[in-house]
């Protein structure tokens, strides 16, 4: 594991702020359907991470157009324009619950190997990453969303606080935990088999175990 | 291991990082700008328009109505901030009853999941809980001046945007408040409970024994005795376990032992557990407490030994103030909020 980062993203520092969105969000209000369509764009890469951490790629883009014309038909519920990222990623979340619940999570992890985009280099690839992925999923929410941000979408700590409204401080405890808890599940489960398998024992473990001898249940709750 | 790499991409490169940048990148969104367009024309954007009065003042009738109701003493199944219940997998029960797609959870409900079911509930307006496989919870009050839920069993992940202290969950040994954040709540079958906090802080209460959890934190509570001691998961291992076996001595004896570990193994960052185990221990083994957070974090001015020991609050949050976890002010707080009293 000594390849360099896909392209050093990481090291942005953080462009924009959530007052960037009131302009906007009061154009929209006011029936600017271009004003919205900025907005879109702007904060899509935040609502992709959100749902990846549940549904696979192909519904994603699905589901991404889904989340805002859900945000465009209740923008005039929105009261704080500044608040709109914390708020679509809010609706997003309610989409990946919706999504869970039609699909009864019914994908396999090979179904998601088979679903990673033709750029990857080699068969190989796409079952390692399918492999992470699954990791991922199975990571308590508030380090899945930080590190899909961090790993997928490549921003750096501070820009997910941006984006996210966590402080600093809580972003960097997200993906350090997860990251540790990441290389455990990955370290113990060579093979996409094992990680299923490691899901099961989650589930199981998660159903109120022996917490004093400090086994942490991580328990595989839909999303 | 120095975490700059995942933090922002700066310092020395760390490999399984960067694996995964690589292996995850294809996933990302490149170019939002060749994003398809969104068909908004073919969608209505809800609008404060002549409707929307309308439609509030059906709201208002409809409040006014339930409130005379209410005050005439009818039965209403409303509440001031409603929860609601969702189904994520398997079926739960609400009541007993199998739970439909959703519903509304109403005050003294039982929502139960077994091995195979899940649920999402989103607490009125100012959170949601994930709850998983095998737990049993209810709701105690919704208004939007206090939400209040019971955990007797398993496991929930609640994130929560509200106020220090809106938010309280109950548990057989010790009552969990929230101060804005996320955390995992775990209780077995004993009533031994485990919280985990990933974003924010959580107060841990009982019978006047308090615990203050930091993200990055975990700490135990146990029937009879209340909260145990919190400390940082990336503490050692040594100093985890000595805490674990701390919270569960009743005799100079049988803490001795521990606390040693404990007092050897501690870093900076173990203030935390320090701080709490000051009132923890025996008070004959106190002053070794309070001897090596000095150690560690110096007394600021006005800060004294003597004082400490002697049970000085005021001295004491001074010294919290100075472990750099955060202000003691969100703790007075929600100890304003949530007097004793209200809390059992």
């Amino acid at each position: 594991m000594s390849s360099p980062p896909a392209d050093g993203r990481a090291g942005r520092a953080p462009a924009w702020s959530p007052e960037d969105d009131v302009p906007l969000v009061l154009a929209a209000q006011a029936g600017e359907s271009a004003s919205f369509d900025a907005l879109y764009r702007r904060h899509a890469r935040v609502v992709r991470a959100v749902l990846l951490g549940r549904a696979n790629r192909e519904d994603v883009d699905d589901l991404i157009q889904e989340v805002f014309l859900a945000a465009w038909r209740q923008l005039g519920s929105l009261r704080d324009p500044a608040a709109f990222a914390g708020w679509v990623m809010t609706i997003a979340r309610h989409q990946r619950i919706d999504h869970a619940r039609r699909r009864r999570d019914h994908a396999t992890l090979e179904d998601a190997a088979g679903r990673l985009p033709v750029t990857s280099p080699s068969a190989t690839a796409g079952v390692e990453a399918a492999r992470a992925l699954a990791a991922v999923r199975v990571l308590p929410v508030a380090y899945r969303e930080t590190l899909l941000l961090r790993l997928v979408e490549g921003m750096s700590g501070p820009e997910i606080a941006a984006r996210t409204g966590l402080t600093p401080e809580s972003v960097r405890v997200n993906l350090c935990r997860g990251m540790k808890m990441l290389r455990e599940t990955l370290d113990v489960s060579p093979g996409l088999a094992a990680v299923e398998r490691a899901s099961d024992r989650r589930t199981a473990n998660g159903s109120a175990g022996d917490v004093v001898a400090g086994r942490w249940p991580t328990p595989k709750v839909g999303r | 291991m120095n975490d700059d790499y995942l933090w922002d991409g700066s310092g020395d490169s760390d490999a399984d990082v960067a694996r995964l940048e690589q292996l995850l990148a294809p996933l990302a969104l490149r170019n939002p700008r060749a994003l398809p367009s969104l068909p908004l024309e073919d969608v209505r954007p809800v609008r404060a328009d002549w409707r929307g009065w309308v439609a509030a003042a059906a709201v208002v009738l409809v409040s006014t109505t339930v409130g005379w109701s209410m005050q005439r003493g009818t039965s209403v199944e409303g509440e001031g901030d409603p929860w609601r219940v969702a189904r994520v997998e398997g079926t739960p029960t609400l009541s007993a009853a199998p739970l439909a797609r959703h519903s509304r959870l109403t005050r003294g409900r039982w929502l139960e999941t077994d091995e195979q079911s899940s649920a999402v509930v989103f607490v009125g307006k100012i959170g949601r809980l994930e709850v998983a496989p095998r737990s049993r919870l209810r709701l105690l009050q919704a208004s939007p001046q206090e939400h209040r839920a019971e955990l007797v069993r398993g496991t929930i992940e609640a994130q929560i945007w509200a106020p220090p202290g809106q938010f309280a969950v109950d548990t057989p040994s010790a009552t969990a408040v929230d101060l804005g954040c996320a955390y995992t709540l775990t209780i077995d079958d004993r009533g031994v409970g485990l919280l985990t906090v990933q974003a924010g802080w959580v107060g841990f209460e009982h019978d006047g024994r308090e615990s203050f959890i930091p993200a990055g934190a975990t700490g135990h509570t146990y029937p009879g005795r209340g909260p145990g001691t919190p400390a940082f998961d990336e503490a050692p291992a040594a100093l985890r376990d000595a805490v674990r076996q701390l919270d569960v001595a009743d005799s100079v004896a049988a803490q001795a032992g521990p606390l040693d570990v404990v007092l050897q193994s501690a870093r900076r960052e173990d203030g935390l557990t320090l701080w709490h185990l000051v009132d923890r221990v025996d008070p004959t083994l106190a002053p070794r407490v309070v001897d090596r957070l000095s150690s560690l974090v110096p007394m600021p001015d006005g800060v004294t030994r003597e004082g400490v020991l002697a049970g000085d609050h005021a001295m004491r949050d001074a010294w919290w103030e100075a472990l750099g976890l955060g202000t003691a002010d969100w703790w007075r707080t929600w100890r304003q909020r949530w007097p004793h009293e209200r809390l059992r």
